[in-house]
């Protein structure tokens, strides 16, 4: 009897031991290149807006091409600082530099979705902070594989991400 | 044997797999991420170089003089190191190996800022006052000794191309605009000529008003500048505007029947009597309407010379040197390193545009300078070698849009190259351009003041949408280092104003750019003078008219060395 039922425990424990694990340290180690994939992506995309002071249509595309490449779907949030200083020109003490003196207005990404597909381009000028976060939506083989064992779950859980910001150095407006 | 048993041999097998693997991961994972943060360094590292390059530049009234420029680009390398060292831990000497070379490409040549060979090698003067050592020392020993080495900036370059043809033999330097300088005999004489090419009609003597189908007039233009003065002056003067010329590349500013000159919030006086009688004339010369005409003059001069007869300068001229694979040194003709070939068109060809991006002369202008810069700094880099890192150093390819960006602009390009990351070696390049500079004023850097406070780029939609409807609302125009903010006894002003209040920038294209308009195809060489965009037509004659009058003021009120 004893023998009998350690021998079913020994079966699930190889099943897991055998099956499972592997699968869920492969699925994990898939996702964390994709992570890679994703945060270097995010980077390239941000640094390359950052330096030109131009966000165009074809590196919007080509960013979500590298992203979709890692075979998930993935929610892109933008974000758009734009430094205004035209608070600081009307008293003389002001400093464009100082911080707390400056405002910036955002625009969010689909507003920037928007102004992309009428313009193909916006133009950042320096002092603007342009930020980057993916999150992917669907759930990834590591993330099922995880919920089915210790019953994670919800909507808000992601596995992936990217995130990159940074103030543009370079002035894009006509170049 | 029991599943056990078989359970227990396969974690036994597995387990140093997956750990081996979640280690590699992770370590790449380690190596990308400190790329990434070693290249958001680099950058801003560089980006602060400018910012402190534009401050020490756009401040200072002399900042085109080249012994203060030398000041300045120190000033922006030491800004360079300080900024990286703050983020990275490291002192700037232990910095300084990994980076090989730092460019800085000015209007008319560039400075590289690297390790150099700093032992004089000729003949020198022992105590009896002999020459003694007059062979140069090739004792390779010495010249592998890192001791006789140190950090700084190596010669000046110009971006300048030799051109023979039959007896002519002739040096040409170009800059980042269309400004050139021809050193040389052409036609038996020794000539040395400077000034902007422009578009001319070979049929035409001299400049008639006309250019690119709008009219230049002939007219002084009230050019004002708000300044403050400050508390510890003597004589102080009041707070205000002053109307001001350009007399012989430095402002004087006009107070009644006197004139002076302003530095540092301080007015000094002008008193030669024959110094305010050039003055006066000056007041009374359009700067606009000179540049046209001189740049006209010069131009014509040009394509008579080099651009047309039977025999005009062509690719076959060029005379090039080029560094073999043994170190030797050639000189060698028909410009086979460059990469633009003009093949059987005339470069100096000035009945088209110059100042299109597409006319050989301009495709010829950038394939000179990126030679130039090319060279020497895979000079500069492959003989670079350091203590600090086995790495072997190379000049990485730089990309179009880096090039196009360089050969545009007054540009910062720095390396940082053998710094170890984990699993290989750092290795990559920044570009930044400086477009608030005084060193020439580009087709962007022009900002108009209309009547209601604001200032604009010349393509902002606002100014091409309500300028036919409203003919008078530009007020003005400056370039765009006018509008940066000063400082007099840490108080700050701004130049210009409109009804006595700073002007502010326009939300329409300077604190949010549309792009709607293209500043090149739409305004600069849209000779037709209308724009049909959404099913409107806007006439932007005036603005062009405008554009066109502050764009030669200000290129002639810039100082110039050669002139």
């Amino acid at each position: 009897m004893s023998d009998s039922f350690i021998t079913i425990i020994a079966i699930f424990l190889a099943a897991i031991l055998m099956f499972i694990f592997p699968l869920m340290s492969m699925a994990d180690r898939t996702d964390d290149i994709s992570e890679l994939t994703v945060k270097n992506a995010t980077i390239e995309f941000v640094d390359k807006v950052k330096n030109t002071g131009k966000l165009t249509i074809d590196s919007y595309n080509e960013f979500i091409s590298t992203l979709s490449s890692t075979g998930n779907t993935y929610d892109i949030e933008m974000q758009i600082q734009h430094l205004d200083e035209n608070p600081g020109v009307k008293v003389t003490q002001a400093d464009v530099t100082k911080i707390g003196e400056n405002l910036y207005y955002n625009e969010y990404t689909s507003q920037i979705e928007e102004r992309l597909d009428n313009d193909k381009r916006i133009s950042l000028k320096e002092g603007d902070i342009f930020k980057v976060t993916a999150k992917n939506t669907n759930k990834t083989i590591a993330e099922m594989l995880r919920g089915f064992f210790y019953s994670i779950s919800g909507d808000d859980t992601y596995q992936i991400a990217g995130q990159h910001a940074g103030t543009v150095s370079v002035n894009g407006a006509s170049k | 044997m029991k599943f056990q048993y078989l359970a227990v041999i396969f974690v036994i097998i597995m387990l140093p797999i997956v750990l081996v693997m979640s280690f590699y991961t992770q370590t790449q994972t380690d190596v990308m991420k400190r790329q990434g943060e070693y290249r958001t360094y680099l950058s801003d590292a560089t980006h602060d170089a400018i910012k402190a390059f534009q401050i020490n530049t756009t401040n200072s009234y002399y900042s085109s003089v080249s012994d203060s420029k030398i000041r300045d680009i120190e000033a922006a390398v030491n800004a360079f190191y300080n900024s990286l060292t703050a983020n990275l831990n490291f002192n700037k000497s232990e910095l300084q190996a990994y980076v090989p070379a730092i460019v800085f490409t000015l209007y008319d040549g560039y400075y590289i800022y690297g390790k150099r060979y700093n032992v004089y090698e000729g003949p020198t003067i022992n105590e009896s006052g002999e020459l003694t050592n007059m062979t140069i020392n090739t004792n390779t020993e010495d010249i592998t000794d890192p001791d006789l080495y140190e950090y700084g900036l190596k010669p000046f370059v110009y971006y300048s191309c030799q051109y023979q043809r039959g007896s002519d033999n002739f040096i040409v330097n170009y800059t980042l605009d269309n400004f050139i300088s021809i050193y040389g005999t052409i036609d038996g004489e020794y000539r040395n000529m400077s000034g902007y090419l422009i578009q001319i009609d070979k049929n035409q003597d001299s400049f008639n008003g006309e250019y690119k189908g709008t009219t230049i007039e002939n007219r002084t233009e009230r050019l004002t500048e708000y300044l403050r003065f400050s508390a510890e002056s003597s004589d102080r003067l009041p707070d205000g505007e002053y109307q001001y010329v350009v007399h012989q590349n430095q402002k004087i500013y006009i107070n009644g029947s006197e004139y002076f000159w302003y530095d540092q919030g301080v007015a000094h006086p002008i008193q030669g009597i024959t110094t305010k009688a050039a003055i006066a004339e000056t007041i009374r010369t359009s700067s606009s309407y000179e540049y046209y005409k001189e740049a006209y003059a010069f131009s014509k001069k040009v394509y008579e010379l080099l651009g047309s007869g039977s025999n005009p300068i062509k690719q076959v001229n060029i005379r090039t040197v080029v560094r073999k694979a043994d170190g030797k040194i050639e000189i060698t003709s028909g410009g086979t390193n460059l990469e633009f070939n003009a093949g059987e068109n005339a470069i100096f060809d000035i009945i088209k545009d110059p100042e299109n991006p597409e006319s050989t002369f301009n495709q010829h202008r950038i394939a000179v300078i990126k030679n130039a810069i090319e060279t020497n700094l895979m000079a500069a880099i492959n003989s670079y070698n350091s203590n600090a890192s086995s790495f072997s150093y190379a000049l990485p390819k730089l990309g179009e849009e880096d090039w196009d960006r360089v050969v545009n602009n007054v540009c910062m390009i720095s390396f940082m190259q053998g710094m170890p990351l984990g699993t290989k070696y750092f290795n990559d390049y920044v570009v930044i351009p400086n477009d608030k500079n005084n060193e020439f004023v580009d087709n962007d850097s022009l900002y108009l003041i209309t009547n209601d406070g604001k200032y604009h780029m010349p393509n902002c939609p606002y100014l091409v949408e309500n300028i036919s409807s409203n003919p008078n609302m530009i007020v003005g125009g400056y370039i765009n280092t006018a509008f940066q903010r000063q400082t007099v006894d840490e108080n700050y002003y701004y130049r210009h104003r409109y009804n006595n209040i700073p002007c502010t920038p326009c939300y329409q294209c300077l604190v949010n750019s549309s792009g709607k308009y293209d500043l090149d195809d739409d305004i600069i060489n849209n000779t037709s003078g209308r724009i049909t965009r959404d099913r409107s037509n806007y006439d932007i004659s005036i603005l062009r008219q405008k554009y066109f009058t502050i764009f030669g003021r200000e290129k002639n009120n810039l100082y110039k060395t050669n002139r």
